[in-house]
């Protein structure tokens, strides 16, 4: 650059674009607030997983095994094999391009390889070289690389940066569920010891304990017991809660994060305030403490694996039909996998509403039903007394939760009952709502600290629609049905729309629920005060 | 003419010119989509974009009050704040204002002579990224108090019930 240049010419030089290299080219950069710490190798060493050893994704040396590339290539020609789905999914793409800007991640970063179909690429890519004719003669053309350090990197960088939330999938004309190929990529990366903690650990806990935390069952206990001072307090009246209960006629599973995280535990206040109204013989179980399947997240095995006490439980226990609560992918896992996993439930009988007498026919086969299948029905057939205007405070919208909504079609069952307790409701618009719902940004494993950033860029999308309605219709609550929604959307709206609250739909429905010999309510489930009470 | 009269007159193309170069410090095909796709759900940056930054180039020619300036700014930097931008980076593209403007009107013989105006006018995009620049770090901070107040929410009830039964 010569310095005899005119300012005004200097000017004209400066470059603010970034390298113009062809996107396999581009090698990828480790930054802080985009990516996960990696799994601690003592929860790996307790759920006996590969390569068990201290490192972290910012590291040079990922202290691999030395024959890293044959064990992930193996991997992968075993499951080309074994899934039919992935064969298909790696060989029907065209590239039409359908699936681009649907994902969150690409919406809220501008990063091009967040597009699910170049994601998917980087797969494909390694699939073609080692797998098909074209991509062994001719490389480059046929769209073919070799699996390097820096191609590992990438995987590991970009399908933690998957969600696995599938709304890519809804407009694939082919049905390519890139969710399946972010399931098998992680899987391939966890046969070398690649994986995040915030996946390893809770799967460890999980397999220990029952639930992600590691509570253990008097731990289980006293949180329960104590939820039900809570609601004593709230009420005035005190609810039995059934623990372990052989011969109950329903198990209750539901996330472990209801009874020690907020907001979520105003929704266990709502399901016990409920089960008490109508009288249902329930129990919770101490081992299927926790619907959430980390497992899910980093392989079908340990899906497997985790997903086995809920069957398992009910066994024990004796009960005729299992009920599930507001958790996100346990429903997927039970409507797509749960069946082939740990089936046939031939030891369970098909789910009947012992109050309305119902029978969900829908649930025959995993004698599994939802929460607000069951809420629903109850609301139907004028089975519970409730009260609109205890939620008058709130002007609600309604956040589909992916796994619910893409998982297992539950779209009506929830808005339902939002509109059955509450008189102030208005949808966020077409785009971002139903199937076409935009993920919070931190599902599958990724709602870490660490990560806060990249799941502030994966959630703008849905904050945006967020905004849109407390802004121009009042909305001040995101209610939505899953526990990683009620972690992680909470911070997300304070960042992009303060003053907009989270909350489970059983909270609103514990508030409504007019109950049997209860005292005045002057508060809410939160223990704010209620429409109309607030100077008592 | 003076310098704020041709600027009046040529703004909507200098804030499309504006909106291009922001989105081209986006990489590789990201840019088209970004600045194509107008749906204000399904492309929120492109929209927020193309919503705020005229808005911004009609204050900083005309000021009518600093809140305008604020909010619009604000609404930017949230975006720039989170995504894969070094700070510098996060708030630069307000220089690329400064880009266009040189590169399309210094030339004009009117700008030439109305040199004072275009100092002024320079000054006040400078002043812009100031406030940008607090903007930008207030939001930094707020991330890592929302951070802190995450980790409690996560245990909340486990802490209050250790809290109630064994005294605080």
């Amino acid at each position: 650059m010569s310095l005899k240049m005119k300012p005004e010419e200097l000017a004209q030089t400066i470059s603010y674009k970034p390298p113009k290299k062809h996107w396999m080219d581009v090698r990828v950069e480790y930054k802080k607030g985009s990516y996960n710490y990696a799994g601690n190798p003592e929860s790996l060493k307790y759920v006996h997983q590969p390569n068990p050893r201290k490192w972290q994704p910012y590291e040079e040396n990922w202290k691999l095994p030395e024959n890293w590339k044959e064990i992930i290539l193996e991997g992968f020609r075993e499951r080309i094999d074994k899934f039919r789905s992935l064969k298909l999914f790696m060989d029907i793409c065209v590239r039409c391009g359908a699936c681009a800007d649907k994902c969150h991640f690409f919406i809220g970063s501008g990063d091009p390889k967040n597009m699910p179909v170049l994601r998917a690429e980087l797969l494909r890519a390694v699939y073609r070289k080692e797998f098909t004719l074209a991509g062994k003669l001719m490389a480059k053309m046929a769209g073919a690389t070799e699996l390097t350090f820096d191609v590992l990197k990438e995987w590991f960088y970009y399908f933690y940066q998957c969600t696995q939330c599938r709304r890519c999938s809804v407009f694939c004309p082919y049905g390519i569920d890139t969710a399946e190929i972010t399931f098998i990529a992680r899987e391939l990366m966890n046969l070398i010891g690649v994986n995040i903690d915030w996946v390893m650990t809770p799967v460890a806990n999980s397999h220990r304990t029952g639930n992600h935390l590691g509570i253990q069952p008097h731990g289980f206990k006293d949180s329960i017991e104590f939820a039900r001072d809570d609601l004593e307090d709230l009420t005035g009246i005190r609810v039995e809660i059934p623990i372990n209960k052989k011969g109950a006629e329903i198990l209750f599973v539901i996330p472990s994060a209801d009874y020690f995280a907020e907001p979520h535990y105003y929704t266990l206040l709502g399901y016990m305030a409920l089960f008490h109204e109508i009288g249902l013989d329930f129990t919770f179980s101490t081992y299927a403490s926790e619907g959430g399947n980390f497992g899910s997240f980093v392989s079908h095995e340990l899906m497997k694996v985790l997903n086995a006490k809920i069957y398992a439980e009910a066994k024990r226990l004796k009960v005729k039909w299992i009920l599930g609560g507001e958790c996100g992918h346990m429903w997927r896992i039970l409507h797509q996998y749960m069946d082939t996993l740990n089936g046939p439930a031939d030891f369970l009988e098909v789910p009947k509403s012992p109050i309305t007498r119902t029978v969900f026919e829908n649930t025959r086969s995993t004698k599994m039903v939802h929460i607000t299948e069951f809420t629903a029905d109850l609301i139907k057939n004028n089975k519970i007394k409730l009260d609109k205007s205890r939620n008058d405070h709130w002007h609600a919208t309604f956040h589909d939760s992916c796994n619910p909504a893409r998982g297992m079609g539950l779209l009506e069952e929830p808005r339902y009952i939002l509109k059955s307790v509450l008189n102030n409701f208005t949808e966020m618009p077409d785009n971002t709502i139903r199937e076409q719902t935009f993920c919070c940004g931190s599902g599958a494993g990724l709602g870490t600290e660490e990560n806060f950033e990249m799941r502030m860029r994966g959630g703008f999308p849905r904050a945006n629609a967020v905004k849109y309605v407390a802004e121009n219709n009042g909305v001040n609550l995101l209610t939505c049905i899953c526990a990683i929604d009620k972690a992680t959307l909470p911070p997300l709206l304070q960042y992009w729309v303060p003053g907009v609250e989270v909350g489970g739909i059983h909270e609103l429905v514990g508030n409504a629920l007019v109950m049997k010999g209860e005292n005045e309510r002057k508060t809410d489930l939160r223990n704010n005060p209620s429409p109309g009470k607030e100077d008592i | 003419m003076k310098f704020y009269e041709i600027l009046e007159q040529h703004k909507s193309q200098i804030a499309e010119k504006w909106l291009k170069a922001v989105i081209e410090t986006y990489p590789g095909d990201a840019g088209k989509f970004l600045f194509e796709n107008k749906n204000q759900f399904g492309n929120p940056i492109g929209y927020t974009f193309s919503k705020r930054l005229p808005e911004i180039l009609d204050e900083l020619i005309n000021p009518t009050e600093p809140q305008k300036l604020n909010i619009a700014i604000d609404d930017l930097m949230k975006i720039r704040a989170v995504q894969e931008f070094t700070p510098s980076e996060a708030v630069g593209f307000f220089f690329l204002l400064k880009k266009i403007i040189r590169k399309e009107y210094h030339h004009d013989e009117n700008a030439q002579m109305l040199f004072r105006e275009v100092l002024e006018f320079e000054s006040r995009i400078d002043q812009a990224v100031s406030l940008a620049f607090d903007i930008y770090v207030g939001l930094k901070e707020k991330i890592y108090e929302i951070k802190a107040g995450e980790t409690k929410a996560q245990y909340g009830k486990m802490v209050e019930r250790l809290n109630k039964k064994y005294g605080d």
